[in-house]
């Protein structure tokens, strides 16, 4: 595996914001099932929420994926009019909790005095995608609602 | 009626505010998706409350509010987004703007907000 370093702490903020922002918006819990170490962030699920992750110090992507039923779920809550027929509208709303989530996480970063920015996210639906990001050693933390599973996928590298 | 331009990328977020605001008064929503088309609609609108994201495509919310309160510098903007890190909440109340709101939010966090900004 090439880029072996990453420093565990940069999952946390990310685990914390989803678990904070299911409780606020959904009314749920949100649990982690498991952390592994993966040699790359490809998403295990077919809807994949991508977002870059740039700091004076760091660099990376954070990618969530959730199943397609998970996904539509969630938008649901939000907005009962998105439906899987919306595409374009589905695909923005889950990007858009891909931000919140990740906003969130930035600011727990702040807190440490570690400023990091955003892209705006980039959402990949279908199960038959093949996603090829760059090799970067990634902490994977499973989580688990009664929505559905959400994988979060953190490649961070420090330099 | 108040005309309150909504910017955000996210046509999720732009139904949000709506939603949250149709009780409170009458407003005439306009809407934009970046930094750009806000500005363009400003120049034509001259909104009396802008509700502004600031991770966008083209221009971001922070770059978009400096160009507004340059046009129009009693220009009432209200920043929401999901980045609250203390740098960036500095650097809006700088600008001058009215409030920061952090996504998720409460409906009565905006509601109160568009109140205090408008004098509802």
């Amino acid at each position: 595996m090439k880029n072996q370093k990453i420093n565990a702490t940069l999952v946390n903020p990310f685990i914390k914001s989803a678990v904070d922002v299911f409780k606020q918006l959904f009314s749920t819990e949100l649990t982690k099932k498991d952390l592994t170490l993966k040699k790359d962030p490809t998403a295990s699920y077919e809807v994949a929420i991508i977002i870059g992750i740039s700091g004076a110090h760091h660099t990376g992507v954070v990618v969530f994926s959730m199943k397609k039923y998970t996904a539509l779920k969630l938008v649901g809550v939000l907005d009962s009019d998105i439906t899987e027929k919306n595409s374009e509208h589905f695909s923005d709303a889950i990007g858009e909790l891909g931000n919140i989530i990740s906003g969130n996480a930035l600011s727990e970063f702040a807190k440490n005095k570690i400023e990091m920015n955003l892209t705006t996210p980039t959402v990949i639906i279908g199960d038959a995608f093949e996603m090829h990001l760059l090799e970067q050693t990634t902490l994977s933390a499973m989580m688990t609602s009664i929505f559905g599973d959400i994988e979060i996928n953190v490649a961070i590298k420090e330099f | 009626m108040p005309k309150v331009l909504i910017v955000d990328d996210a046509k999720l977020m732009r139904t949000i505010i709506k939603n949250s605001l149709k009780d409170l008064n009458e407003f005439t929503f306009l809407e934009a998706e970046n930094g750009n088309d806000a500005i363009d609609v400003y120049k034509v609108t001259k909104p009396d409350l802008v509700t502004m994201d600031i991770t966008m495509d083209f221009k971001n919310g922070v770059e978009a509010a400096t160009e507004i309160k340059g046009l129009d510098p009693d220009a009432n903007i209200i920043m929401v987004t999901a980045m609250g890190q203390e740098k960036m909440l500095k650097e809006c109340i700088a600008l001058g703007v009215k409030d920061f709101i952090v996504k998720p939010f409460d409906k009565e966090r905006i509601v109160a907000a568009v109140k205090n900004a408008l004098n509802l």
